[in-house]
């Protein structure tokens, strides 16, 4: 069963603004976006290719600092924090699902979940027995010793998943993490996340797929840096 | 910092066997060089030191100007008025040498020196102590050991000579009289009496060193100056001395070769420099990742510092082993130095600072492009724009 979402915020975002400069060029990324996101709630950002969604899920996760603005995130403010600051931040609070898995190819699954334990500081024993945990979460027990050019592309997806919720993070990011596979794999994977949201932890997914953005609790619709549209599915 | 990511580092070495055999080869050739030439250097210094701590308490008598053995000339009845000048009291013995290097060579190709050096057999063994006899008999009779001749140890290995062999120089025969041994740079030297040696080289009744021997140290200020009173153009060393002048000249040989040395160090470190830039540049995606996961700017330098040093460090063990058989199994360790056969030790100190300095060096090459690497942001290195 899915929990409830909270009233809190785990994410506030206000009048966050994205300006980067292309040669003699700004280019505007991101308007004054401003919006908050519930704990435990599960929120698709749609629009257009260039509409700014993966910068707004970058700042959000602490990779890039917005220009103008302020985002608070589990209550930090990210907008003052410096890079050793933000790594940690990450470490301790986002999992990222990314389009392309981007895990190490010459790694296992088993040694590419362990990476943000390692990250931790985690004991040999008991990352070992966490990533083989959630790797059976996922559906992949009997892929724990394959490197990422052995599996197939759900399956990679599944042991970036595995890695995103192996610290338990609060909040899980997921940049087009079905755009780069087939529509049965994408369910599922959707599936999965929505199952990893039932436990309480919070979903954003950057989607192009409006069946997709469908099933999740809200859509935050941006077109050319600027949100047109904030309302539950 | 975290220790646990360093199986990361044995993984990406893994999946690049060829660069990394390519990268370790690169640098032990490099520390094969080093090693050779410290080594050679190294050796070429004790044998001086031990050449010239065997004329401890000796006073060295040499043309003015010319304070070398092999480019000093003199009278050598110069020793016989050292005799008559000196008072007999202070010195236990005085003997004329006569040093000269000999073209020995049997074709432009091979060149080949011989250093020889004719004895006052009368009275050398007076002034030489350290040496001891391997085979046969020293050279003690001026008219009955003439065409004779006593080889050191190292002529004898080379030209495989034994007692009652002969050996030529300059088409003249001399018979092997006896072999004997220093463990030092002598042991490459062949011995005549003076007459021989005098008309080997051209140089009738010259000598080119005159040794004394004193019976006190304190008597060194005192025998100098009636030396260089009485017999104008000569000038009289201390042994030690002249063990320094040489030892300045030995640095100057060492500084040379540390330059050169240096040169292929440097070499080595931007070698380093330029594989780790792109091993990074390869696992520039890895970095990404890893950074976006929460991998601290710490453990990633650490993941490729531990890539380089362990690089470094191999390619110090392939070199010291390299040197090792280069010298001793394909037997270049005999240099033959104008005349003067050194044989070449691998000290297990060198070999030592030889893996250390390549190890170092690892670290050096890699620290830049990993501290630049390390210290950029995780989306510039992902280089995800919405």
């Amino acid at each position: 069963m899915k929990s409830i979402s909270s009233d809190l915020n785990v994410i506030e975002a206000d009048d966050v603004w994205k300006v980067y400069r292309r040669g003699k060029t700004d280019v505007k990324a991101l308007r004054g976006v401003s919006f908050r996101v519930r704990e435990g709630e599960i929120v698709a950002i749609m629009g257009s290719s260039g509409c700014g969604k993966t910068t707004l899920l970058n700042i959000i996760g602490g990779l890039d600092k917005p220009t103008k603005g302020n985002i608070r995130v589990n209550d930090i403010e990210l907008s003052s924090l410096g890079e050793s600051k933000l790594t940690k931040f990450r470490r301790e609070n986002i999992g990222f699902v990314f389009q392309f898995y981007n895990l190490l190819p010459n790694l296992t699954a088993l040694e590419n979940v362990q990476l943000p334990l390692i990250a931790q500081g985690m004991s040999k024993k008991e990352r070992l027995e966490k990533a083989t945990e959630f790797l059976q979460v996922v559906g992949l027990s009997d892929r724990l010793y394959h490197k990422p050019g052995e599996l197939s592309g759900g399956e990679q997806q599944r042991v970036a998943i595995a890695r995103a919720i192996a610290v338990q993070p609060s909040i899980i990011l997921a940049d087009e993490s079905t755009g780069d596979l087939d529509s049965k794999t994408g369910e599922e994977i959707m599936e999965l996340l929505r199952k990893i949201n039932d436990q309480g932890q919070t979903i954003i997914i950057v989607t192009h797929d409006d069946m997709i953005a469908m099933t999740t609790d809200r859509i935050i619709q941006l077109r050319d840096g600027e949100i047109i549209e904030n309302s539950g599915s | 910092m975290r220790f646990g990511f360093l199986f990361i580092s044995i993984r990406d070495l893994k999946s690049k066997k060829l660069k990394t055999i390519i990268t370790v080869v690169g640098i032990a050739g490099i520390i094969t060089s080093y090693l050779v030439m410290m080594a050679a250097a190294n050796t070429m210094n004790d044998l001086v030191d031990e050449t010239f701590s065997a004329y401890e308490y000796r006073l060295f008598v040499m043309k003015r100007g010319k304070e070398d053995p092999m480019v000093s000339q003199m009278p050598d009845w110069y020793v016989n008025k050292i005799v008559r000048v000196v008072n007999p009291e202070y010195i236990d013995g005085v003997s004329g040498f006569l040093w000269w290097m000999v073209d020995n060579s049997t074709s432009d190709d091979d060149t080949e020196f011989l250093t020889i050096r004719g004895l006052q057999v009368e009275s050398y063994k007076s002034v030489i102590e350290k040496y001891e006899m391997v085979a046969g008999e020293e050279l003690l009779d001026a008219q009955k050991d003439r065409n004779y001749c006593m080889i050191g140890i190292n002529v004898a290995e080379k030209y495989e000579k034994a007692v009652g062999d002969t050996i030529i120089l300059q088409e003249h025969a001399f018979t092997v009289k006896g072999i004997f041994t220093t463990s030092t740079m002598t042991d490459s030297e062949i011995w005549l009496t003076i007459r021989d040696a005098q008309n080997l080289v051209g140089k009738l009744h010259k000598v080119s060193l005159i040794v004394l021997k004193l019976t006190d140290h304190d008597y060194v200020d005192e025998v100098t100056k009636q030396i260089e009173d009485n017999i104008r153009g000569v000038v009289v060393f201390e042994a030690d001395e002249y063990m320094e002048a040489n030892a300045e000249a030995l640095d100057s040989f060492r500084g040379v070769i540390l330059a050169v040395s240096m040169i292929a160090l440097t070499a080595a470190i931007l070698g380093m420099m330029n594989t780790m830039t792109m091993t990074l540049r390869e696992r520039r995606h890895d970095i990404g990742i890893m950074k976006s996961v929460g991998v601290s700017n710490k453990s990633i330098a650490l993941i490729y510092a531990v890539e380089a040093v362990f690089l470094g460090f191999l390619g110090g063990i392939v070199g010291v082993l390299l040197g090792y058989f280069m010298l001793n199994v394909f037997g270049i360790s005999n240099i033959d130095l104008a005349g003067y056969l050194i044989s070449v030790n691998l000290t297990y100190q060198l070999a030592f600072e030889s893996v250390i300095i390549s190890t170092i060096l690892g670290l050096v090459g890699g620290f830049y492009p990993i501290a630049k690497i390390s210290r950029q942001r995780a989306l510039d290195i992902l280089q995800k724009f919405g």
